[in-house]
């Protein structure tokens, strides 16, 4: 009975040490938990979005005499994800030239799985001028999802022959 | 004595609920970030065969495709381009050919062509990230 209020004080503190030092762990937890989910769902996203180039590389003609403002060559698409994508989003460069990239009237609106798009590419020709005899440039392409829960994102590199 | 005890393992079995509930909620998570390698991406393969030109009609183009893969692929999204030039599904309705709109698995159809005036010299089959091409006999 004697030892009935130091051990109500040792017990106390424990508790309340305990309590403490839980907090800590599970609010550190958390944090790790949740940084992991949103990773996985990033990952998950970027994987399902994809495309690859469907113009023959080795062989994609380029118009010189088209002037600034006309469509120079034209660049085929294909989502071949597993996600619809953001047709506006998409960049293409071209010997490390952005390009101004617009997708074509007979393009479909909605970029879904297995769709095409074709995306007409204008420039100025100060920016970029390949030579007149067929040359290799590389070509980049990025692309994004059209859900931005979170967003999808995906490059590529590919060499391809202007001609 | 007892009290305190009792009172000691309450808060004990608390606390154990509670990481458990932490640690299975974080197991699930990583379980999800796992899943990302899992993805299963359109992986069609599809052969072309042969592309045998002819000067009837106006020269015709007949191109031979085998699905040669375990996955099956809506013509739509098969693409073919002739010498580099502009890509062209082969469901569009200016050809001509042998499927109801999808090609299976271990399936062939052939694919015509009229008003190839010239005749090319190669074709190239696109379907997703896998492609194909011949010489034009």
């Amino acid at each position: 009975m004697g030892d009935g209020p130091s051990e109500l004080i040792m017990l106390t503190t424990g508790l309340v040490v305990a309590t403490i030092v839980s907090s800590l762990l599970l609010s550190t937890w958390g944090s790790i938990s949740q940084g992991l989910d949103n990773q996985g769902e990033q990952e998950l996203m970027d994987s399902k979005t994809r495309v690859s180039i469907v113009n023959n590389p080795a062989s994609i003609t380029w118009d010189d005499d088209a002037i600034d403002t006309e469509v120079k060559t034209s660049i085929f698409i294909q989502n071949s994800g597993k996600t619809t994508l953001n047709i506006e989003s998409t960049y293409i460069v071209i010997g490390g030239v952005m390009m101004t990239a617009s997708a074509s009237a007979t393009s479909p609106t909605m970029w879904s799985v297995g769709e095409v798009i074709e995306f007409e590419i204008t420039v100025l020709e100060d920016d970029f001028d390949p030579p007149d005899v067929p040359t290799e440039f590389f070509l980049n392409i990025g692309v994004t999802s059209e859900s931005n829960t979170p967003t999808g994102t995906y490059s590529a590199s590919e060499v391809i022959r202007l001609v | 004595m007892a009290g305190s005890s009792i009172a000691g393992m309450i808060v004990g079995t608390v606390f154990i609920v509670i990481f458990a509930s932490a640690t299975v909620t974080m197991v699930d998570n990583i379980n999800k970030a796992q899943q990302a390698t899992e993805v299963n991406l359109p992986d069609p393969e599809i052969d072309l065969i042969t592309a045998i030109w002819t000067s009837n009609d106006g020269g015709t183009l007949v191109l031979t495709i085998s699905n040669v893969g375990s996955e099956t692929i809506s013509v739509n999204h098969i693409y073919f381009s002739l010498d580099g030039g502009t890509p062209l599904s082969i469901g569009d309705s200016s050809l001509t050919l042998d499927s109801t709109g999808s090609l299976f698995p271990g399936e062939t159809i052939d694919v015509t062509q009229t008003g190839v005036a010239d005749a090319p010299t190669d074709a190239l089959l696109v379907a997703f990230e896998y492609s194909s091409s011949v010489t034009v006999t």
